[in-house]
């Protein structure tokens, strides 16, 4: 069983769980961590049961985690008396962060602190991250009392965007094949199953634009590649 | 050049600051309630490089060696405990704080702690995994939402505590007797317990290649907050110590307070890393090695 953990209003992942071959996923809602049935014994994980859609699963049932949110919200905790809803919210966090962590499935993507989804980078993060593997980048500047802008944006043109999407170490969309291979490093130094990274082209350079760690569930090309990934 | 970043009625910053003004090292003090007196200017080009100023200072962040970031958490502060996000002043500050934890975690400097090697402490149960990792003694614990797990939990062990497992603060309380009624609550939240350790507690200050260990003596189960707690420096056994340095180092931190309990058998266990630990609540304040170390580390270059 492959669990998606998304928000309850997240019409396109129950749209994604429906239509997953053979029924072999499910959805889990922060709803479910209010419902009576997780146990996990630190000693012994294997014997760990886990709530999803309201049904018990084994750990030892699942073969796959597609995490769609970073953490958890308050405006998802329609369970919990609005006092409590703060706490609740780093608890529930915490928690799955843990879960996910001793799961022995595979993962898009393994959990980081304070970001269920991949490594919590900031964009400057992500710019190092490409320096690293050799994407190009632009230098970027900030200023808190202030624009924050990459600096000589003197074009006013809208730049060419150009993506690539890899998943389990597999180039799956690619606007800008020279870059596959540095893509692909660059979602190992983030130790990341999913990327998708968009560059920029502008005066016929090209250089990185941002970094999305979540599988964008509406895009067809995304999730037949996850179908296909996890019958795998 | 030091960076301290954290309030001023902060003891650990504090004492740090006055050891740091005695010895004349160029150092800028950043109270975290004046962040809008300051402005960060910061490019990323492959290198951080920038200035952070305010009326009464400017410090290019190149010539920054070493940082020490103790902030609070900004929604706790009084002067933002009545604002909203929507406020500008606290968009302001808030913007200025997210600049300070970038730079941290890129800075080309001695940092104490990087924000990413803190993390672990945001969620308990997967660093007491990291801990055990490193050869230490962890309690028993589970984690449910099941109260009847609770309750057979609590028939194994006999004395069961619970506490909070994100990095919100929460007092360490054991489970009673007459608490089947608030079982019912764990229903609501995946909540953790764990087998009660009988023994004496410890805490353990690493700062890289330094360990100040201290005997905790107290009645309570959270020694914190008990009236009787006293506090005595010690050596610990060498293999402790030797995992202690592991286990500092496998989480990334250069300071750190590790939490460990001696139960009556003599096994030794550990229950938590604090990556930001307010050390001076072990430290005798006539005799400051821990500040004094600090210091001294952060001045290194």
């Amino acid at each position: 069983m492959v669990i998606v953990f998304a928000s309850q209003l997240d019409e396109m992942a129950q749209r994604a769980v429906a239509g997953w071959p053979k029924s072999r996923a499910t959805l889990l809602t922060v709803d479910d961590l209010s419902t009576e049935g997780w146990f996990i014994n630190s000693n012994d994980v294997n014997k760990s049961i886990i709530v999803a859609s309201g049904k018990q699963y084994s750990v030892t049932e699942l073969s796959g985690v597609v995490t769609l949110m970073p953490y958890i919200v308050e405006q998802e905790l329609f369970k919990i008396e609005e006092p409590d809803r703060r706490y609740v919210t780093a608890e529930m966090t915490a928690f799955l962060h843990y879960v996910f962590t001793i799961l022995q499935c595979p993962l898009i993507n393994k959990p980081s602190a304070y970001n269920l989804t991949g490594p919590n980078w900031r964009f400057e993060e992500w710019l190092r991250a490409c320096q690293r593997v050799s994407l190009p980048i632009k230098p970027y500047h900030h200023v808190t009392h202030g624009e924050t802008n990459s600096t000589n944006n003197t074009n006013f043109d809208p730049p060419e965007i150009r993506t690539i999407i890899v998943l389990s170490n597999r180039v799956i969309v690619s606007h800008a094949e020279t870059l596959n291979a540095k893509v692909l490093q660059l979602a190992k130094l983030a130790a990341v199953q999913f990327l998708e990274i968009t560059f920029a082209e502008e005066n016929g350079q090209i250089f990185f634009c941002s970094a999305n760690c979540i599988p964008n569930m509406n895009n067809p090309q995304v999730l037949a590649a996850l179908y296909e990934n996890f019958e795998n | 050049m030091v960076v301290l970043w954290g309030l001023s009625d902060d003891g650990p910053i504090n004492r740090v600051n006055d050891i740091l003004q005695r010895k004349n090292v160029p150092t800028l003090f950043i109270d975290q309630q004046d962040a809008l007196e300051y402005t960060f200017d910061m490019t990323f080009d492959g290198d951080v490089s920038g200035v952070i100023s305010s009326l009464y200072s400017s410090v290019r962040i190149e010539d920054v060696h070493a940082i020490y970031l103790r902030p609070y958490d900004l929604c706790q502060l009084g002067i933002f405990e009545q604002c909203d996000s929507t406020d500008e002043d606290w968009t302001r500050t808030a913007y200025f704080e997210d600049m300070m934890f970038l730079w941290s975690e890129i800075a080309n400097a001695r940092v104490i702690n990087r924000p990413s090697s803190a993390g672990s402490n945001a969620s308990k149960p997967y660093q007491l995994e990291l801990i055990r990792q490193c050869g230490l003694n962890v309690p028993a614990t589970i984690l449910t939402t099941s109260p009847q797990r609770v309750k057979d939990f609590r028939q194994k062990y006999r004395r069961v505590i619970y506490k909070s497992i994100s990095s919100q603060r929460s007092i360490v309380a054991e489970l009673g007797d007459n608490n089947d009624e608030r079982l019912k609550d764990v229903v609501w939240c995946p909540t953790q317990f764990q087998e009660y350790i009988n023994g004496t507690d410890y805490r353990v200050h690493i700062l890289e290649d330094k360990v100040f260990a201290s005997r905790i003596l107290s009645s309570s189960a959270d020694y914190r907050y008990a009236i009787d707690t006293q506090i005595e420096s010690v050596t610990l056994p060498s293999n402790i110590e030797e995992k202690c340095f592991l286990l500092s180092k496998n989480l990334g931190l250069h300071f750190s307070g590790i939490d460990l309990r001696q139960s009556q058998d003599g096994e030794w266990y550990c229950f938590e890393v604090n990556p930001s630990p307010g050390y001076t609540y072990f430290e005798d304040p006539s005799n400051r090695p821990i500040s004094h170390a600090l210091a001294e580390y952060l001045t290194q270059s």
